[in-house]
């Protein structure tokens, strides 16, 4: 074999162009060297919606040294690169541009659907995951003297096959579901099936899911309602009975962010009104030492500041608080429910506020006992709504 | 620090170069040595103390040898002490655990307890590199270096610290006292750097994280295809990630006027296994060559010495890889397939077809990944049986993930081979314009490369663990 590994042969060899390679490569790497430390720093991403890595200063040496040597210096240095590097966001763009040229259907896990989605995607589940949290939930909810019910909100994948790329696998999406329901088989709490009544709606060409964020959109929202309903046996307000709003065409997404894909279009959010005037209040509680004190009363269900943030899903509800309470403006008597919630369940508040007074517990942030609310209230049902991402893939911490 | 991160491009390097540029060149080495301890304390920095006492050592060793060398009998005694501290230190910090828990196993020492030492980066590198220097200078194939700055520098030497290529002594004794610089030298550096950033960066991460996607999925539902799709990027991911590292090295080597030997020659055009071994990782067969197996005799003391000179070299070469029995078994691995080509299979092969031969060396090779990468062999004894049809030849997963990563497959599989640089070569011969074009090519895949950093936390090097 030819020596592959020889020099350019120097007869051939262009000057000019040693000269350009040595001055554009001198350019590049001390030309960003010196932006990223004359750029001021960012201190929030937008984009990313989180708190970003300035450049880290420490009040004496001897906080430097121990900084220094424990290696923690050296990890802010490698997040202050990654976070305030010169024209990332157009970087990441870039990015996400080679693997659709690539022919790639997905980057950084989120797939390139059908008419502009973004598609978070999950591999097979890990069935001790949903084993343990279901058994978990199961603990904190059963024995309680009131009905318990679960729903577990489908993520994308699981349910807007229509925008999935062709031949893409079902088997996780169903795997994770078949697992889930043999663990509640052997429980006392009521399985919701959610995903089947909107797969139905999905293959009929509505959409119920954001295309760039990975929750489900308010109309998705409502027919988990209508399942719910059904299921736990109240009347559900009909379509007919909301008065829909567009109150954005500007949102993106958790999954438009993580993709990079800056060519697909922001999604529009929709807010349900009912039309017989009735009106809510929304406490969210705020805990110190343990006692829990009502930290803002909002009046409804939307938060519009949310609006000019990137975060616009926080319009439902302001986000999420440990707990929340939701009544409606009346003197009619009312049952309460109980339910313990993710993000999902904001969008799906104002529907199930309609029949119900109802007092949210997120227990990602909620330390208390499921078992003493129960005891030191006057609920007619728990209602578990936590979606399969957080189901299969995270430890719930609930007691 | 690695060299595929943002701050060693962006921090580190600009101003390791720049200070090294700024000085005249009886600093040059001085510059080295520190922003090369630096650069090796960056992550630990209490080992740099660990560093400072091997050079010191080493040093000092080889001062002796130097000096009692008409002394044959007390300079071998200076040797052997060196070479005892060296591999003391490097047991202690890599295989102690190893020993800790494989001797607690038996009842009346289950009372030890593995003491967890984070291993300093690069260490066997390092080691095997300054060990070299004793017994050249013990053999007379290296002069001494009684300058401890340049014999710092030598050691520490940044570009192929912390993952080779292992410099031997005697390759570079010469070039540590005089060495050119040039506009020439560092425009083949820096390309030769890019070149090595794109595979570490576009290729090796790429298919690394693939191959992870598919040890997730549970062993009931990985089919064949979908076991050698993912195998198949691991082969990849370990040889674009590996010489990526050498690339680098070489380059930034020789824009501060070092000339490495080159790390990796194709390997995976090998046409049998005794092939691979001399294209893979050269600087270490070529250290084992050198320092254990002709000493041993090598091949002149019969068969059967030849083959328990053998299988030494290889029980240490997988040894050397990791404090782990799936390490050992790598290696005896290769030792087994080596002797039955030495025995009549190299033999066989020529006379067969050119194909046969490739498809043959592959096969091992991919096998041989299968036992480096899975450090539990359980895990890797479930993978083995996916690969050859325990959950079924072939599903919609294997499918889907096969088709949309093709053209990343055939870029992989084309850059595991020499047409690239042929063809740019050819090129570059044959078109004035694309000589003029070509630094905005490397300048286009530098940025390129930049923006997969940018974008990607993702970044393990997995030659870190050695």
């Amino acid at each position: 074999m030819k020596n592959t590994t020889a020099p350019l042969c120097s007869e051939k060899r262009s000057k000019f162009g040693d000269v350009l390679v040595t001055t554009l490569f001198v350019l590049i790497i001390f030309g960003f060297s010196i932006a990223i430390f004359i750029i001021p720093d960012k201190k929030f991403s937008n984009d990313e919606n989180r708190s970003l890595q300035v450049f880290p200063t420490y009040p004496n040496i001897s906080a430097f040294t121990e900084s220094f040597f424990s290696g923690d210096f050296g990890k802010k240095i490698s997040d202050y690169y990654a976070d305030q590097f010169p024209l990332r966001d157009a970087f990441v763009g870039v990015k996400a541009m080679t693997e659709r040229v690539m022919l790639e259907k997905q980057n950084n896990d989120v797939i390139f659907g059908k008419d502009g989605s973004l598609i978070t995607r999950f591999y097979y589940p890990d069935v001790n995951i949903i084993d343990a949290n279901i058994k978990k939930i199961n603990k904190a909810l059963s024995g309680l003297g009131i009905p318990a019910y679960i729903c577990v909100p489908p993520r994308t994948q699981d349910v807007m096959s229509v925008w999935l790329p062709d031949g893409f696998p079902e088997e996780p999406s169903n795997e994770a579901f078949e697992a889930l329901e043999n663990e509640l088989a052997d429980t006392q709490i009521k399985y919701i099936d959610l995903r089947s009544a909107l797969l139905a709606k999905a293959d009929m060409g509505e959409q119920i899911y954001y295309r760039t964020d990975h929750h489900w959109e308010s109309l998705g929202a409502y027919y988990a309602y209508r399942e719910i309903a059904d299921n736990i046996g109240f009347k559900p307000k009909e379509p007919d009975e909301f008065s829909v709003k567009t109150v954005t065409d500007s949102f993106f997404g958790t999954t438009w962010s993580k993709a990079g894909a800056k060519w697909i279009k922001p999604d529009s959010i929709e807010s349900y009104e009912p039309i017989n005037g009735s009106r809510f209040e929304v406490d969210i509680m705020k805990y110190r030492d343990g006692r829990g004190d009502i930290a803002r009363t909002m009046d409804g269900f939307y938060d519009e500041s949310c609006l000019t943030t990137k975060d616009k899903y926080a319009y439902f509800l302001s986000g999420n608080y440990a707990d929340v309470s939701i009544r409606k403006i009346t003197d009619e008597k009312r049952e309460t429910l109980l339910v313990i919630k993710d993000s999902f369940v904001n969008s799906l508040v104002p529907f199930l506020a309609q029949n119900y007074d109802i007092r949210l517990i997120d227990p990602r942030q909620y330390t208390g006992k499921i078992s003493d609310i129960v005891a030191s209230g006057d609920y007619c049902a728990i209602l578990c709504c936590i979606n399969m991402d957080i189901i299969s893939g995270s430890d719930v911490k609930i007691a | 620090m690695v060299f595929s991160s943002l701050e060693f491009l962006f921090g580190y390097l600009p101003i390791s170069l720049a200070l090294y540029f700024l000085v005249p060149f009886k600093y040059r080495n001085f510059i080295i040595f520190a922003v090369s301890l630096a650069f090796y304390g960056w992550g630990e920095p209490v080992y740099i103390a660990l560093m400072a006492a091997t050079i010191v050592i080493d040093y000092t060793c080889g001062y002796f040898i130097d000096k009692y060398r008409a002394n044959k009998r007390l300079a071998k005694k200076i040797l052997i002490l060196s070479i005892v501290l060296n591999l003391g230190i490097l047991g202690f910090f890599k295989y102690c655990d190893f020993f800790i828990v494989n001797l607690s196993k038996i009842a009346f020492l289950s009372f030890l307890k593995p003491i967890g030492l984070p291993l300093p980066i690069g260490i066997s590198f390092y080691t095997f590199q300054i060990m070299s220097y004793t017994i050249d200078v013990y053999r007379g194939e290296g002069g001494v270096q009684k300058n401890i700055i340049s014999f710092g520098a030598y050691v520490t030497l940044f570009p192929q610290l912390i993952a080779g290529p292992i410099v031997r002594y005697k390759d570079i004794d010469s070039q540590l006292n005089s060495r050119e610089h040039s506009v020439a030298l560092f425009a083949d550096g820096a390309r030769r750097c890019v070149a090595g950033l794109a595979k570490k960066v576009l290729l090796a991460n790429t298919a690394g994280e693939l191959f992870k996607m598919y040890q997730t999925i549970p062993s009931d539902s990985l089919s064949t295809v979908g076991a050698w799709t993912g195998i198949l990027f691991y082969t990849f991911q370990i040889y674009f990630d590996f010489s990526a590292y050498s690339d680098m090295a070489i380059g930034m080597g020789k824009m501060m006027g070092f000339t490495f030997l080159e790390n990796f020659n194709y390997p995976y055009i090998s046409k049998s296994i005794t092939d691979f071994w001399r294209r893979w990782h050269i600087s270490l067969s070529v250290w084992f060559r050198d320092y254990v197996y002709i000493p041993l005799g090598g091949s002149r003391k019969g068969t059967l010495n030849t083959y328990r000179n053998l299988f030494i070299v290889w029980f240490l070469t997988g040894f050397w890889h990791g404090a782990n029995w799936n390490y050992i078994i790598w290696g005896l691995y290769f030792f087994v397939l080596l002797v039955i080509e030495k025995a009549f299979l190299l033999k066989k092969l020529e006379k067969l077809p050119e194909f046969v031969g490739h498809i043959y060396a592959l096969f091992f090779i991919i096998m041989g990944w299968l036992i480096f990468v899975f450090e539990d062999t359980a895990a890797g004894m479930e993978y083995f049986k996916n690969m050859f049809g325990s959950a079924g030849f072939i599903n919609s997963q294997a499918v889907y993930d096969l088709v949309r990563t093709l053209p990343l497959l055939i870029v992989l599989s084309l850059a595991s081979t020499p047409y690239p640089k042929r063809i740019y070569y050819r090129l570059y011969d044959r078109f004035p314009s694309f000589r003029s074009a070509a630094p905005i090519l490397t300048a286009a895949v530098l940025l390129l490369s930049v923006a997969f950093l940018v974008d990607s936390g993702f970044n393990p090097f997995l030659y870190l663990i050695f």
